[in-house]
């Protein structure tokens, strides 16, 4: 009796899903993807910082207001002395990703245009090289002939944070977009430091407690479902015409 | 171009955005003074007065640290008089990644032969860029000590220099010593 009750129900429940309109479904589903690249990083960081060249690819997924949001980027981050000052040389070598999700605050936007806040969590795996003299810096004189000649370490580290971003992204051209994001990026944990610790961290910045990041890119629109804003404009006017 | 048709309290958003541009971290790659130091710094405690006469290092390099007559930069008190009352500056050697101290006690027989006390510290570094301009700079992280005295414990293992601690942070030594 219990099994053909149980039967019973699963029936009526797949009856009500079937029932359920097309339209809430599509609701349910993105409504476009977002493909897109950071145009500045590369210059910014090879011609006006000089230390090496970074790149940043991200995605996003339209659900209405929700935005589900990766970013993946790749790259150097290479310091050296100036001649005149004491050797040093530090590179950060590695990769990237964030993952996470944003709030769209605009709303029936005919342009798909958005103005977001949202949250990622970051992962980046790199290599990191330290090489120099060390600075002879020791308080007490009583070790003589102490200092170490040079410091020439490299280890594979793994780094994870968190970022809270803002931004905006607005239609230029038919499909093409352009956008800015704004990262403040906190709560860094870096796998266990043995010999040295990384000056610099690709994705994070500079090693230090919580810091600012800026993204420029451009970006292009898939559409995954007829446009429904537009649909809407030409059902009003197909009306005007028929009164 | 199609601008976005913005209501008022998105402006107030993109704002904020612009602002945040403005205030993106920066350091000072001129600022070449180090956080870290190569000192430990030693409290005793214990009911009686601890008077010793001569401290050695016996590791790395057996040598004379401080004897009887040692006085305090600032206060001029003799170092070694009292160390209940006093605190001990213990250099870590660069190097090396273990310090032994031996402390002789000031003894009213002298007849005797002396049998010091023991201090192990055993430690690690950890390099870093200072900045570009600066170079590199190492710290000084405490992993365990061993003792002939009653107890030896780790307060702060990480030895910074007192103007980068915290007010807190500031009271307490390296290394707290019970005899």
């Amino acid at each position: 009796m219990l099994k053909y009750n149980i039967n019973i129900l699963l029936v009526i429940g797949l009856l009500s899903i079937g029932s359920t309109s097309s339209a809430k479904i599509k609701n349910i589903l993105p409504t476009g993807l977002q493909i897109g690249f950071d145009v500045t990083r590369p210059f910014y960081y090879m011609w006006y910082k000089k230390t090496g060249a970074q790149y940043e690819f991200n995605t996003s997924l339209d659900f209405s207001r929700l935005l589900l949001e990766g970013e993946y980027g790749l790259g150097t981050i290479t310091r050296k002395n100036p001649p005149s000052k004491i050797k040093a040389i530090s590179a950060n070598i590695g990769q990237y990703f964030r993952v996470g999700f944003s709030y769209n605050f605009i709303s029936n936007s005919v342009d798909h245009n958005a103005a977001f806040l949202g949250l990622r969590y970051s992962q980046a795996y790199f290599k990191d090289e330290l090489y120099g003299k060390l600075r002879e810096e020791i308080e007490a004189e009583v070790w003589k002939d102490a200092y170490k000649d040079n410091v020439d370490e490299a280890s594979k580290l793994k780094a994870h944070w968190f970022e809270i971003v803002a931004g905006v992204r607005v239609k230029v051209w038919k499909w093409i977009y352009i956008g800015c994001t704004t990262h403040y990026k906190f709560a860094k944990k870096i796998s266990t430091i043995t010999s040295h610790n990384p000056f610099d961290i690709i994705g994070w910045g500079l090693n230090d407690e919580d810091i600012f990041g800026v993204n420029y890119y451009i970006s292009m629109r898939i559409p995954l479902q007829p446009d429904k804003s537009k649909e809407d404009v030409r059902k009003v006017e197909e009306n005007k015409l028929l009164y | 171009m199609h601008l976005p048709k913005f209501k008022p309290q998105y402006y107030s958003f993109i704002i904020i955005t612009v602002l945040l541009l403005g205030i993106i971290a920066c350091r000072d790659f001129e600022d070449c003074r180090s956080m870290y130091t190569n000192e430990v710094w030693v409290e005793f405690k214990g009911e009686n007065i601890l008077a010793i006469e001569e401290l050695y290092f016996d590791k790395p390099i057996r040598q004379l640290l401080y004897d009887k007559y040692t006085q305090h930069k600032g206060t001029g008190k003799y170092l070694l008089r009292n160390l209940k009352e006093g605190k001990l500056h213990i250099p870590l050697h660069p190097k090396h990644n273990t310090v032994t101290l031996l402390f002789y006690r000031t003894q009213a027989d002298t007849t005797k032969p002396a049998n010091p006390d023991t201090l192990t510290i055993f430690y690690h570094t950890v390099a870093s860029l200072l900045s570009p301009n600066c170079g590199i700079q190492q710290e000084y992280i405490i992993d365990s000590v061993q003792t002939s005295f009653a107890k030896g414990t780790i307060i702060k293992p990480s030895l910074k220099k007192t103007e980068h601690e915290t007010s807190e942070e500031k009271k307490k030594p390296n290394v707290e010593i019970q005899y």
